[in-house]
């Protein structure tokens, strides 16, 4: 059996160690449960409404709906809320590649406050507050509620694609 | 101090091994997934934008509407490509943190033989 002494191979090995010590990345938030759970929350409020309203709705049911508007634009919001104060990682791998984009000409990240939950359900919120502004004076026809329910599922998978794959595991 | 050179080998080759089991699993799962996701949101898309389409040709959604429609379409493609870009960091990070753990596990292991 061979034998190596061990000064080289054991500064080789203790370098390597440190390093991959401190060398692991965080790139994107903790999984949170409780935002999971808002969404699906969310999800199911918004899709009882859209079941209920696959016809259109007429103007005077606008004093039936108006308490389930201000509830959901209101879940939203607190949601977008959550999502914009909870712990991000200082990621020195998040500067760089946004670094080498500007060297590129390209346009820059900004992962914190461009997160793809956060922007889903600003594009959801923008969409309920025209609904309820819509039916408080007219009636909402069929279309516009089919379009907005396919709206609304695209953007809701988003969040719920991205925060389910946070859980690491 | 002598070290076993045979034990060496045999700890990276393990390492190495598990490494890339690890990564292919990542890989694998997270890959099916973002292409499931990815079919689900262009078929969205087309969807969207042809009840847009025909519902401001027929009047069914209001004329007025039309810039609100078709700029929520944009957002919501704009949303997919980030949401894209999110799932991929993540699995990086996944990833390279598999590679560094086995790294300072071989290391840890290779201390073992060594002291």
């Amino acid at each position: 059996m061979k034998s190596i002494t061990i000064n080289r191979l054991l500064f080789w090995f203790l370098s390597l160690g440190f390093i991959a010590n401190s060398c692991a990345v965080k790139l994107a938030p903790d999984y949170d449960v409780k935002i999971y759970d808002e969404l699906i929350s969310i999800n199911g409020q918004s899709q009882k409404y859209y079941s209920e309203a696959e016809n259109g709705l007429a103007f005077e049911t606008y004093d039936t709906h108006k308490d389930f508007y201000n509830s959901i634009i209101g879940s939203i919001e607190s949601l977008i809320m959550q999502l914009d104060t909870r712990p991000f990682p200082d990621s020195k791998v998040l500067n760089s590649i946004n670094k080498r984009l500007e060297k590129e000409g390209k346009p820059i990240m900004d992962f914190q406050n461009e997160l793809p939950s956060k922007s889903a359900m600003t594009t959801i919120l923008k969409s309920w507050k025209k609904m309820k502004s819509d039916h408080s004076k007219g009636s909402i026809t069929k279309g516009q509620i089919s379009a907005d329910k396919l709206a609304f599922d695209l953007s809701l998978k988003q969040a719920i694609q991205f925060e389910s794959h946070l859980k690491r595991d | 101090m002598p070290i076993e050179v045979n034990s060496l080998i045999k700890e990276i080759t393990t390492a190495a091994n598990n490494v890339i089991q690890d990564i292919g699993q990542i890989a694998t799962n997270d890959l099916k997934q973002m292409s499931g996701f990815s079919q689900d949101q262009l078929t969205g898309l087309a969807g969207l934008s042809i009840i847009v389409g025909e519902g401001l040709a027929s009047g069914e959604i209001p004329a007025e509407d039309k810039d609100f429609q078709l700029n929520r379409i944009k957002e919501i493609a704009k949303n997919f490509v980030r949401t894209l870009i999110g799932l991929t960091l993540v699995t990086i990070e996944k990833i390279w943190n598999a590679i560094v753990g086995a790294i300072w596990n071989l290391f840890k292991n290779v201390l073992n033989l060594i002291v």
